[in-house]
Formats: C-alpha cells, structure tokens, sequence
C-alpha cells in the first residue's frame, strides 16, 4: 500500500485544524455564548438573550466554514503552483 | 446471550448476507440493464450499478435478526429499519432517472424522520470538556439535518472505487471503538452487523470494481450510520470521524455554489492520464473536492487515492476517539 508520508501528513494535518476549530468552537457556543444573560430584565429580555445566542453562534458556525474554506484553497493552489 | 458475543455473530452473518448477495445482485443488474461506466479506466468498463443494496438488505435482516433473539425494545430497530428503507428508495428512484440535486436532501430528511418520530433519540448531548448538554427543542430539527447531510456527505465521497466501502468501514469500526469504550454493549450490535456488511461489499467495491455501490448503497449507507450515531449517543465523536466526509461535501458545495447535478458542472476536479494515473486540474472554475486536494501534489493511481482516503478517515477517527475521552466523566 503506497500512502506516501509527507502528503499524508500535509492531509492529517488540515484534518487537524478542521478538529482544534471544532473542539474550540463547541467550546465557545456551549461555554461562553449559550451563558450570555442580559444585565436587565424585561418582558423581552428571554427573547433577546435567544436570539443573541442563535446570531453568535450562527457567526461561531460561518467563520469555521470560512477559516476551512480558506485553508483548502490556500493548500490547493501552493501544492499546485509547487508542482508545476 | 451477551451482546457482545451477539455483536461478532451479527458480524458475521451480515458478512455473509451481503458476500453471498452482492454477486446476484451484480448479475441480475447486469441482466436489466443497470449499469454505470467506470470512468477512471482508460477501457471504461460497464459496471453493474446499486449494488450496495446487498449492504441495506442485509442490514435490515441483521436488525431483525437481533430483535428476535436479543427481545430488545422494537422501536429503535423499527426506526433503523424505516430510515435505511426509506433512503435505499430515494436512492434506487436517483439511479433509476436522477432526482433533482435540491430534492435529494429534502428526502433524505424524509429517511431520517423514524428516528425522531419513534423517539430513538435523547437530548442530552455530551460536549468534550463541558459535559451533557440539553437541547429538547433544538435536538430534533439537528438530528434530521444531520442525518441529511451525513448520508449526502458519504454519497459525495464516492467517486472511486472502494472509497465509499473503505472509508465507511472504517467509521463503522471507529463506532464500535467508541461504544464499547462507553460501556453500550447494545448500541454496539448495529454498528458491527454493518462493519461486516460493508467489508464483504468492499471485497467487490474496491479497486478494480466488480460493483457500484450507486447511490442506493451510498444512501442507505449513510442514514444507517447517522442513525446508529444519534441512537448510539455519540454525535460529537463521530462529527469528528466524518470530517473528511463533511469537509469534502462543504468543499464541493462551496466551490460550485450550491446543490448541482454532476452534469451542470462543466469544469472536472481531475483527469485520467493515458498511463492511468488520475491527476488534478489547474482550473480555477473546476470544484474544490477532497480528491483534488489530494491530488494537488501529483498524480496517482485510483486505488492509491483511496487508500490515502481511508488513512484521512482513520486519522480522524483516531481525534474522535481523544474527543471521546475528553467527554468522559
């Protein structure tokens, strides 16, 4: 089986940052966003803090997309130029 | 009878179901007409497509299997049952006269469906580092999607041979690995009938290819291990063993622009060499996919890429299994 190392390596290694974004990700949403509370209270304020906490992490959610989004194109385009 | 004595038996006989089926299933295409061209061979071969049905079928006889000998509750099996059945027909209705590539996902939500309305899942979501979680109302809506996206995840990652078999084989194990590390003896049955399915269906699946999967076997496939995952409570770790699944369909989705049929895309990810080799293209409209991004160093051979697909799912595999033991209490 030919698995040659050093792409492998290069591969695992976006694999990698793909799991640091979702480890750190979760961790941001579950730890600091979903305990966001307003400093005041209102008839509202429920609704507010729900929403907050949707929006936040919808924007946690797109920049992973986007930081892996820019690596794979960042990683695709060296490899390529670097083979040429 | 100890489940997990019970689990290597159903090893077994979903081994031999799909070994023994798989082959009349490729004759009896064959004979009809179902078949597809193997594109990444200078001869193109016809190949017998929906193949991977023989994995469904047999799935469907190892969890009833299991519901007569072990006596276990019936609603889970009954809601795996309905979700591999009711993908494996979107999937035969996509190879018959392709579906529109929107629709697809909006079925496949349909398959997932079981899960949710017989209550096989529970909301208590384990998070590494923090603990379990509560999202009842949330939960419902993330297991459908999920289920969605993972069984249209694994069909996006089949265009060679063997790497839908191979790949999935070793999630099915990294499942059985993560269970039996939890302590869920019973979860653990599924998981191991569909290990020994999709091995025998690699046997043939892989390089050179005696058979297609189609998208009935990639479909079916997939529901059955989004739904063994939200049944089996261990949706982190295996969001974490699927990230070359995931991050490959997010590719594809995010360079093309959205959900397109193969045919509206007009720029290719790679090429066939007249030595055989498959290379990437230098297009700059061609789609990103995780098979140009391993290719993006240089050529190789169909069976090397696959190969190098299922050390990815394995590597992966391995961080779901450190997720996993940061999740522990």
């Amino acid at each position: 089986m030919t698995l040659m190392p050093s792409r492998l390596a290069s591969l695992i290694a976006l694999i990698f940052f793909v799991w640091l974004s979702i480890v750190f990700g979760l961790f941001i949403v579950f730890r600091v966003i979903f305990e966001i509370s307003l400093p005041w209270q209102s008839s509202l304020t429920p609704t507010i803090v729900a929403v907050l906490r949707v929006v936040l992490s919808a924007v946690v959610g797109v920049t992973w997309l986007l930081a892996w989004w820019k690596l794979a194109n960042v990683y695709l385009w060296r490899k390529l130029k670097t083979h040429e | 009878m100890d489940h997990i004595i019970f689990s290597g038996i159903l090893f077994g006989v979903s081994f031999l179901v799909t070994f023994l089926t798989t082959p009349l299933l490729a004759r009896m295409n064959k004979r009809l007409g179902l078949t597809g061209t193997d594109v990444h061979k200078m001869d193109k071969p016809r190949i017998p497509e929906m193949c991977g049905l023989a994995v469904a079928v047999s799935l469907i006889l190892s969890a009833t299997i299991a519901a007569i000998v072990l006596q276990v509750e019936a609603r889970p099996i009954v809601a795996f049952v309905l979700c591999i059945s009711i993908a494996a027909a979107i999937g035969i209705a996509d190879d018959l006269g392709p579906l529109s590539p929107r629709l697809k996902p909006v079925l496949t939500a349909v398959a997932a469906s079981p899960v949710v309305l017989l209550g096989t899942y529970s909301p208590y979501m384990a998070i590494p580092f923090l603990g379990t979680t509560r999202l009842t109302i949330i939960y419902p809506i993330l297991v459908i999607a999920a289920i969605a996206v993972l069984a249209n995840a694994i069909n996006m990652m089949n265009p060679f041979n063997g790497a839908m078999s191979g790949t999935c084989s070793a999630l099915s194990l990294a499942m059985i690995v993560y269970l039996m590390l939890l302590g869920r003896t019973t979860e653990m049955i599924l998981p191991s009938a569909l290990l020994g399915s999709l091995l025998a269906f690699h046997w043939y699946n892989k390089y050179p290819a005696k058979v297609f999967s189609g998208n009935a076997g990639d479909l079916s496939v997939g529901a059955a291990i989004g739904a063994l995952t939200v049944m089996g409570r261990i949706e982190v770790p295996m969001l974490i063993a699927m990230i070359p699944h995931i991050t490959n369909a997010f590719y594809l989705l995010s360079s093309v622009g959205g959900l397109r049929e193969r045919r509206e895309m007009p720029y290719r990810p790679t090429r066939l060499l007249e030595d055989g080799r498959i290379e990437a293209t230098e297009d700059g409209k061609a789609p990103i996919t995780l098979s140009r991004l391993i290719l993006a160093e240089g050529a190789l051979r169909e069976n090397e890429i696959v190969n190098i697909m299922i050390a990815m799912t394995i590597a992966s595999s391995l961080l779901g299994l450190l997720t996993l033991l940061f999740m522990r209490p």
